[in-house]
């Protein structure tokens, strides 16, 4: 008697659960947008470090020139956690890290010690914990600027 | 959410069996029954586990670099699971058993290729692998008994059969941003149990994936061998 109560019980239970199954499976599904996540994780990689400019690249055309600066005193750029940052040639400013259609891309609004402002937008080619890749634009040249934190 | 999966997988797998039950008992009171037969079938499973996920990367890229050499790791790596299982006859004369099974992981990564931009980095990957996953793994298996012994006290069994994989754990960071991976993959499982006298079972199984664990390009496959032992239910209460 008991048991026949129990039974169709039993079997909402079971499509209640199928149901459920079938729920988490479509919300699981759902695309959501990574755009934050891209630009917080290439923060965490860059912030609080001072990264050394070891290879600069410049390409025209066909034309692809290499100088290196390994071993010798070389440009360096100081991002910290504060988003504030600092570099070698005296200039001194905040950063962003943003995105846009492409690309993440590194936004720096700098002075120079006389005061002069210094704005400039790289491009971030590639991004690790020890190494950076940086690149831009001007006059139909490309530069890429091989950062490493030379640890 | 990974407790709704949990949840929603166990009460399948209790409707399941108290089907199974409900089908087989006409002579006892049915409740008394299904607790006799649901002890009696179901067995508690638990042992460590050894992984190790092999990816190709090839064409997959992102705007991020992992050096090789912080995370190249070719080895097995130890971890455990616990689960429970349920065994019975088709047909009175084939024995299966189905298991459901939370799993934790540990993997070594073995990168099979890796990308190279001299001078500046030498061995790269574009993609850093989970190496810890909470997964919950529903498999089937056919066990055919070898005589080897004597089988009134010991027996060896071959088993064999699928498995559904399910990732129960977030992705990291690196690999939510292109979501990189799935929450399912496919694996077949096979390997050999050894029952002495029906007191307890020991048993050394291995999963060979048979789809990737990743989207895209990447190929990424989870390799396990699992060694453990279970017991009934009804031994333990």
């Amino acid at each position: 008697m008991i048991y026949s109560k129990i039974k169709p019980m039993r079997n909402n239970l079971f499509k209640s659960a199928m149901k459920l199954w079938l729920l988490v499976l479509i919300a699981s599904a759902c695309n959501k947008d990574n755009t934050g996540i891209e630009v917080n994780l290439a923060y965490r990689l860059i912030a609080d470090k001072t990264w050394y400019l070891d290879y600069a690249q410049t390409i025209n055309g066909n034309t692809v020139s290499n100088r290196t600066y390994l071993g010798q005193p070389t440009y360096f750029i100081n991002y910290l956690k504060n988003l504030a940052t600092s570099d070698s040639d005296g200039l001194v400013g905040v950063y962003e890290i943003i995105k846009n259609d492409t690309a993440v891309q590194i936004k720096v609004q700098a002075m120079t010690a006389s005061g002069n402002a210094s704005n400039y937008t790289y491009e971030i080619e590639s991004i690790g914990a020890k190494s950076m890749i940086m690149r831009y634009n001007k006059n139909s040249i490309t530069t890429r600027l091989f950062f490493s934190t030379q640890e | 959410m990974p407790h709704k999966y949990l949840l929603s997988s166990l009460l399948i797998l209790c409707c399941w069996c108290t089907n199974q039950v409900n089908a087989q008992s006409d002579l006892e009171p049915k409740k008394e029954k299904f607790t006799h037969i649901f002890k009696k079938r179901v067995y508690l499973i638990t042992g460590m586990n050894f992984n190790k996920q092999i990816i190709t990367l090839n064409n997959y890229s992102s705007g991020f670099n992992y050096e090789l050499n912080d995370y190249q790791k070719n080895l097995y790596k130890p971890a455990y699971f616990l689960g429970i299982r349920w065994e019975s006859k088709l047909i009175n004369t084939h024995k299966y058993a189905l298991t459901a099974q939370l799993s934790k992981i540990s993997t070594g990564n073995n990168y099979l290729d890796s990308k190279k931009l001299p001078p500046f980095v030498k061995n790269y990957s574009n993609f850093l692998a989970e190496d810890q996953f909470l997964m919950l793994n529903l498999s089937a298996y056919y066990k055919q008994l070898i005589p080897i012994s004597d089988t009134s006290k010991y027996r060896l069994y071959l088993v064999a059969g699928p498995s559904l994989n399910t990732r129960l754990s977030a992705q990291s960071a690196d690999n939510l941003v292109n979501n990189n991976y799935r929450k399912y993959y496919i694996s077949g499982d096979a390997g050999i149990e050894f029952n002495n006298q029906s007191l307890y079972t020991l048993f050394i199984h291995y999963k060979q994936p048979l789809s990737s664990f990743t989207h895209n390009s990447l190929a990424t496959k989870l390799n396990s061998i699992e060694m453990g032992a279970m017991i009934k239910l009804n031994d333990l209460f």
